[in-house]
């Protein structure tokens, strides 16, 4: 493989990536208060859809990102009420979010008119320095040909880290989710640290769903994410809950997401049918070793438990 | 059974008094559950409505169109019948994993795999054998093919703890990624060869394709109601379903017991993944005639979910709640020739498990409004 390969392999994986590298820090953070919220896929798709609409009005896609990332906050604002106020099953409400967030976003699809989902791209997020940097040797394309979100995102996961490791709230947070009881013993608002970071984690999963729209397919159809939810979910668990391990995997997926891509550059022909196997089988072996293997697991110890305050 | 617990978290010390007491029922009756559960059913109707009036459409109208689309004649009927058959299947599956505190969401891929594994069965047996044996053929191998995908997750839970959401999830894509290649990604054995246009599954033998009785049901509805009771009687007087019931209250308790947790767990994924893989092999003899993947993967397996929620994981129950759903699922095509989304059926299938599961929190609590007693703090 050449080294031109080689650099458009990488640039297409951090590209392919990002919503995974958004929405799995947002999940870090529901999942750090102990809501295993698994309605990232369904937050997503919410997010894709509403920042296209909004786009393809304004031409704007800042104003589309916005826009995805209020309506994903408020929609996962569902899991924070029944998670939360009314201690339900969160694999169930998962599942729930994820088949509303497919049927409610193919539904906003079909409406306006034109309807949603026959419009053009209204505008993409192009990339932050001139084509002229970009041909530095390697920094070039790896470091500075990327669009402003991808850039966001980075700045974003550094963010998460510092505040869950470094920061008294994150220190909170990390309490509330390992031990709610003497959280709420020693002060701690144990439901309004759950609701706030369920909806953090909406948000950045909202804004992993408009980067899909607004840049990676420039376009809205139906179920569009194709698992990049649940990918994102399952990365938290293999970063151990941490988002600099999570950037590193998201790429990972990404590249092995974007093989066929390399494999054309390299004159390669394989069915994309079975490209498309290869993440989740990756995935799912990587969780079967890694359970096989692991000692002691860092999960949030009330990880997806409610708390009720009088059956502690 | 518990005391009741009472919630005083509301109820903080000061002037300003929120008057509402959560407390813990010390036991529910079903049909409590059951009214809770229908309340549920008519608020996610209720949503809808609102959605619907929000994208300009009439709710009454279009729920009248579509209760007469699932009902209003025996053409209506059956296809509602043929859509029931697959999620009493996958609701069984979801209600026997669920049961024991197995939360895998693997019934899709289950179904999937059953269905490639029924489909190669009815190709290879079905010319020659006679119609009952090729069918009982393509059932067998549907179930085993679920089965044999079950395991892939219940293996790694058994002997390494693997989460069982994360393995069924990526092996729900994996086969469905499967069963593309297997139809449009090669020219495999399922793929009809003679067809040159776009790729298409080869139809099975019309020995197996099940003939509806009276024009409304087939044997795949019989097999599945056979299969219900099955289910309730071997969770409730057979040994195995004693164990599996007493680890789903308890996996403490069982393992004191001397309950084995890996050959229970290897065995009841098996279950479940037999019946969500019949379901797919029903699906390819009554409807698809074919290894379809546009038509096997319409998330049969995921609806399975919410009928198995709603039916209160009571496999009795599935049944009924099955034929609802399989109505909502057979009009939600039709809905787009009025100018309705048919998105419009997967948004209330999830309100409908949505509100199911927020529901228990009012079956296993008792919310009140307390008296405020003048001067008694």
């Amino acid at each position: 493989m050449n080294d031109w390969v080689l650099i458009q392999s990488l640039v297409v994986a951090v590209s392919t990536g990002t919503p995974v590298v958004l929405a799995g820090s947002g999940a870090i953070l529901t999942q750090r208060s102990g809501v295993l919220d698994l309605g990232v896929e369904g937050t997503m798709l919410i997010g894709a859809v509403s920042g296209f609409w909004v786009t393809t009005s304004t031409g704007s896609p800042f104003a589309g990102l916005v826009v995805a990332v209020l309506a994903a906050a408020v929609f996962s604002m569902i899991q924070g009420v029944l998670a939360v106020s009314l201690r339900a099953n969160q694999v169930v409400v998962g599942v729930a979010l994820v088949i509303l967030g497919s049927g409610l976003s193919s539904f906003i699809g079909s409406q306006g008119d034109p309807p949603v989902a026959r419009r053009y791209s209204g505008g993409i997020f192009t990339p932050v320095f001139p084509e002229s940097v970009h041909d530095w040797p390697a920094v070039g394309p790896l470091l500075l040909s990327h669009d402003p979100v991808v850039y966001m995102s980075w700045a974003f996961v550094a963010v998460v880290q510092w505040y869950v490791f470094r920061t008294r709230t994150g220190m909170h947070l990390r309490a509330v989710g390992h031990d709610p009881a003497s959280a709420d013993a020693a002060g701690l608002g144990v439901s309004a640290m759950r609701y706030l970071h369920v909806a953090l984690g909406g948000a950045a999963a909202g804004a992993g769903g408009g980067y899909l729209t607004l840049r990676l397919f420039s376009d809205w159809f139906d179920d569009m994410t194709a698992g990049m939810g649940w990918i994102a979910v399952i990365l938290v668990i293999l970063a151990s809950w941490r988002s600099l391990r999570l950037l590193v995997a998201a790429y990972a997926f990404g590249a092995i997401s974007s093989l066929g891509f390399t494999l054309q550059l390299l004159g390669w022909n394989i069915p994309t049918e079975l490209l498309a196997i290869l993440p989740f089988l990756v995935v799912y072996l990587v969780m079967v070793f890694v359970s096989a293997a692991e000692r002691r697991s860092q999960m949030p110890a009330s990880l997806a438990e409610p708390y009720f305050r009088e059956s502690r | 059974m518990t005391a009741p617990t009472v919630d005083r978290a509301a109820a903080p010390s000061g002037r300003w008094h929120i008057p509402i007491t959560v407390e813990q029922r010390a036991a529910s009756r079903l049909l409590q559950q059951l009214g809770v559960n229908l309340v549920a059913l008519v608020l996610a109707f209720g949503l809808g409505a609102i959605l619907l009036l929000m994208a300009g459409d009439n709710p009454l109208d279009v729920y009248r169109e579509m209760f007469d689309r699932a009902f209003g004649s025996s053409r209506a009927l059956r296809e509602t019948l043929r859509s029931t058959t697959p999620l009493i299947l996958t609701g069984l599956a979801v209600t026997v994993c669920f049961r024991m505190g197995l939360w895998s969401i693997g019934a899709e891929g289950q179904l999937i795999a059953g269905s490639v594994a029924g489909a190669a069965a009815a190709l290879v047996l079905g010319p020659s054998l006679p119609a009952p044996l090729a069918v009982a053929a393509v059932v067998v191998a549907a179930a085993l093919g679920g089965a044999a995908w079950a395991t892939l997750a219940a293996v790694p839970r058994a002997l390494f703890g693997t989460d069982e959401v994360v393995t069924t999830l990526m092996l729900n894509f994996i086969a469905l990624g499967i069963m593309n290649y297997l139809i449009y990604g090669s020219v495999s054995y399922w793929r009809d060869r003679a067809n040159l246009g776009f790729p298409a599954g080869k139809v099975i033998p019309e020995s197996t394709q099940l003939d509806p009785y009276f024009g409304v049901f087939d044997a795949g509805l019989i097999l599945s109601l056979a299969l219900a009771l099955i289910v309730a009687l071997a969770l409730r007087r057979t040994v195995w379903g004693y164990q599996l019931r007493v680890a789903g209250d308890s996996r403490a308790a069982a393992s004191y017991a001397g309950i084995s947790a890996t050959r229970q767990i290897i065995s009841v994924f098996a279950v479940s993944g037999a019946l969500a893989g019949i379901a797919g092999g029903t699906h390819v003899m009554s409807i698809t005639f074919a290894l379809e993947p546009r038509a096997i993967a319409v998330n049969l397996g995921f609806v399975g979910i919410v009928v198995a929620a709603v039916a209160l994981l009571k496999p009795l129950l599935v049944v009924p709640i099955a034929f609802g759903m399989g109505a909502l699922l057979s009009v939600a095509p039709s809905l787009s020739i009025f100018g309705v989304s048919p998105a419009v059926v997967i948004v209330i299938q999830g309100i409908i498990l949505l509100c199911v599961a927020g529901a228990q929190f009012f079956i296993r609590y008792r919310v009140r409004i307390t008296r405020v007693e003048v001067g008694s703090r």
